[in-house]
């Protein structure tokens, strides 16, 4: 019997459109949550709440745990949100034009993650294990599909915006560790896990994930610069920091990614007086400038020497070492 | 390519199961790379009650690969191993199979983005499952999920479940969010090995606190603490298996290694000893000749025949503790 309302109300109450898309095309997992979490309110969910504890038999089974159902009631029955959908709650999703007008409030934003909270615990303790077979006797059938559908509503939103947060920082991982990332030499290797190990801010968090910081220290043959009316080669040494932007607009493909790479850096250039590839930036007389770069590409300038600006790309010659 | 956990929004019936792979490349694999074909023999009709997860983290240890060169820190943690082996010819064969284990406790962005991918993957499930449980009429609290982990799939298990007990932000918890496991396979677990080793070089492992297999208390199930002090375990059941002559299980030619084999407390947790033979009169060089022509089948995407640390092994083996974990219903 249950089973039978179960499907009648979760389908029921999906909009006519819905349903003529699920009659074309499978839905998948979330469009069937995000249907439902729009259908469903916030005064459903109080329904179900004074209902349960409205009952002896589930007050007397919750025992201790009855008054934490009972603050939680108050506050998810707040009249400000009775006619809110669920899906509203996200704080994400433009759900309704209500639902997106409430949410720029900071007042209102306050009142989700109260209400939130307060279904959390109501779901923690009227799921648990000891509670489904109460619930289940003491709450007609109705109820008892409406206590299922509301609070696993809300439980699997919550559970998107936890896939969600982890997705964004295992991409976040991916700009700095994947493929379009900077290289590391074997220096940069050490000195970045010693910074990860002891260096506040350079470890990744398990909240926010890998830090966008990295420590540059390397030794950079490509630059170019022009001096006596000709183009030359040289070589520097760079000290510095790398920091990667995690925004969704930064590291595209194509022009765009050059406009808003994925990483820019900064630091210190040790340079020779003398030019040319493979030269050692200690050599003879050696110059201390500073470099800046935008992505993968490069512009130092060192005062006092001939050919004070110079030009690079980041690149390695030979991986792992330059 | 952007990691996308896999989504079955129509379950077949009322269970799933995810598989997690272990030392190899299930990325040039695929689907192949899991011992599916050994599930559903062992299953039988069963078998198409599941819906079949699959989870593949090599793509992100190829990203630390690229970038940086860790191989010679690697070098001294093999040694290690070997040392722990005997140190003999045999022990050095083993160090070379199994070293790669301890890529994520050398980085903790790759210990973490494995953990996110498996995170990710964990909460799709969750929300797959509400959904193809209220599409039929039911209660979500009535459908279980197992994971089969295999090798290094059961450290990243168990870092994890770990992670997930303890961390309500991970929306995981066995007791507040009801996310419970029905079972929890593991099958030649190297969590005992990291740990030991690990524990030896704890200076040069960068944050150590989210390690679960690091940590000072002994290995158990992981479980979720309430504020009472009630402990709420992340499995209903939780079943390690390890074969005799799988020295990544934690055996050397069948005598079981203190320091490598993964012991979680009994009775809580179902140990299972799976016993492995070698034909021939010198198991010694049996287990040598195995691994490195499991070490080259792997390389080049294949399996080696007898190879005591094969996942497909494991499952046709434990063909009838697979069926009964994972078909009798556990009252909630």
């Amino acid at each position: 019997m249950l089973r039978v309302l179960l499907v009648s109300v979760s389908f029921g109450l999906a909009s006519s459109s819905t349903a003529q898309a699920s009659a074309r095309a499978p839905l998948s997992s979330e469009d069937r949550l995000f249907a439902r979490a729009e259908s469903l309110t916030v005064g459903d969910y109080c329904r179900v709440a004074r209902a349960s504890i409205a009952s002896t038999d589930i007050v007397k089974a919750m025992g201790a745990r009855s008054s934490g159902v009972q603050l939680s009631t108050d506050v998810i029955c707040a009249p400000s949100l009775v006619n809110t959908p669920l899906i509203a709650l996200r704080g994400d999703q433009p759900a309704t034009l209500s639902g997106v007008a409430r949410i720029h409030s900071q007042q209102y934003v306050e009142l989700h993650r109260r209400t939130l909270s307060a279904m959390k615990t109501f779901f923690t303790i009227m799921r648990a294990d000891d509670m489904l077979p109460v619930a289940k006797a003491a709450l007609d059938d109705t109820m008892n599909a409406l206590l299922v559908r509301t609070t696993e509503t809300v439980n699997s939103l919550m559970a998107v915006a936890a896939r969600d947060s982890a997705l964004v920082r295992l991409s976040n991982y991916e700009r700095k560790l994947g493929p379009t990332s900077a290289r590391l030499n074997v220096a940069e290797v050490f000195i970045n896990y010693a910074a990860q190990r002891f260096i506040p801010g350079f470890s990744p968090s398990k909240v926010t994930g890998p830090s966008p910081w990295e420590v540059v220290a390397s030794y950079v043959p490509t630059y170019g610069t022009v001096a006596d009316k000709r183009l030359q080669a040289v070589s520097a040494s760079e000290f510095g920091l790398r920091r990667y932007m995690f925004g969704e607009q930064f590291g595209a493909p194509g022009w765009t990614g050059v406009l808003l790479p994925s990483y820019w850096s900064a630091g210190a250039l040790v340079v020779s007086d003398n030019n040319g590839a493979l030269v050692w930036p200690w050599q003879n007389h050696q110059r201390i400038g500073a470099f800046i770069s935008w992505g993968s590409i490069k512009a130092g300038f060192v005062p006092g020497r001939k050919g004070q600006f110079l030009l690079s790309r980041q690149m390695q010659v030979i991986p792992f070492v330059f | 390519m952007s990691f996308q956990p896999v989504s079955i929004a129509n379950w077949p019936d009322d269970r799933a199961v995810l598989f997690v792979h272990g030392i190899g490349n299930a990325s040039e694999g695929g689907i192949s790379s899991f011992p599916l074909d050994e599930f559903k023999t062992a299953l039988g009709a069963d078998a198409k009650r599941f819906a079949i997860y699959t989870l593949n983290y090599d793509f992100i240890n190829d990203w630390l690969a690229s970038k940086t060169e860790l191989a010679a820190t690697l070098k001294v943690l093999k040694k290690a191993i070997a040392k722990n082996f005997g140190g003999d010819d045999l022990a050095n064969t083993i160090a070379e199979y199994a070293g790669d284990i301890f890529w994520p406790v050398l980085s903790a962005d790759i210990r973490l983005a494995v953990r996110d991918a498996f995170v990710a993957q964990a909460e799709q499930i969750q929300i797959d499952r509400a959904e193809a449980a209220l599409s039929n009429g039911d209660d979500p609290r009535e459908y279980q999920v197992s994971i089969i982990a295999h090798s290094l799939g059961c450290f990243h298990t168990y870092e994890m479940l770990v992670a997930t007990a303890r961390d309500p932000h991970y929306h995981l918890q066995p007791f507040t969010d009801h996310a419970r496991w029905q079972s929890v396979f593991l099958m030649a677990s190297p969590v005992q090995i990291i740990r030991t080793i690990g524990n030896d070089i704890t200076l040069t492992v960068p944050q150590l606190d989210t390690l679960g297999a690091l940590s000072k208390n002994a290995l158990r199930i992981p479980a979720e603490v309430s504020d009472d002090g009630t402990e709420t375990p992340c499995a209903r059941q939780f079943v390690s298996i390890a074969g005799t002559m799988d020295p990544v299980g934690g055996y050397l030619l069948g005598k079981q290694q203190k320091w490598a084999y993964m012991s979680l407390g009994l009775p809580n947790a179902d140990a299972v000893i799976d016993p492995e033979t070698f034909v021939g009169t010198d198991p010694a060089a049996s287990l040598k000749e195995t691994l490195i022509t499991s070490a080259r089948a792997a390389m080049s995407g294949g399996v080696s025949v007898n190879d005591p640390h094969s996942w497909s092994q494991y499952i046709v083996r434990n063909a009838s503790k697979l069926r009964e974990a994972l078909l009798t219903r556990l009252p909630l």
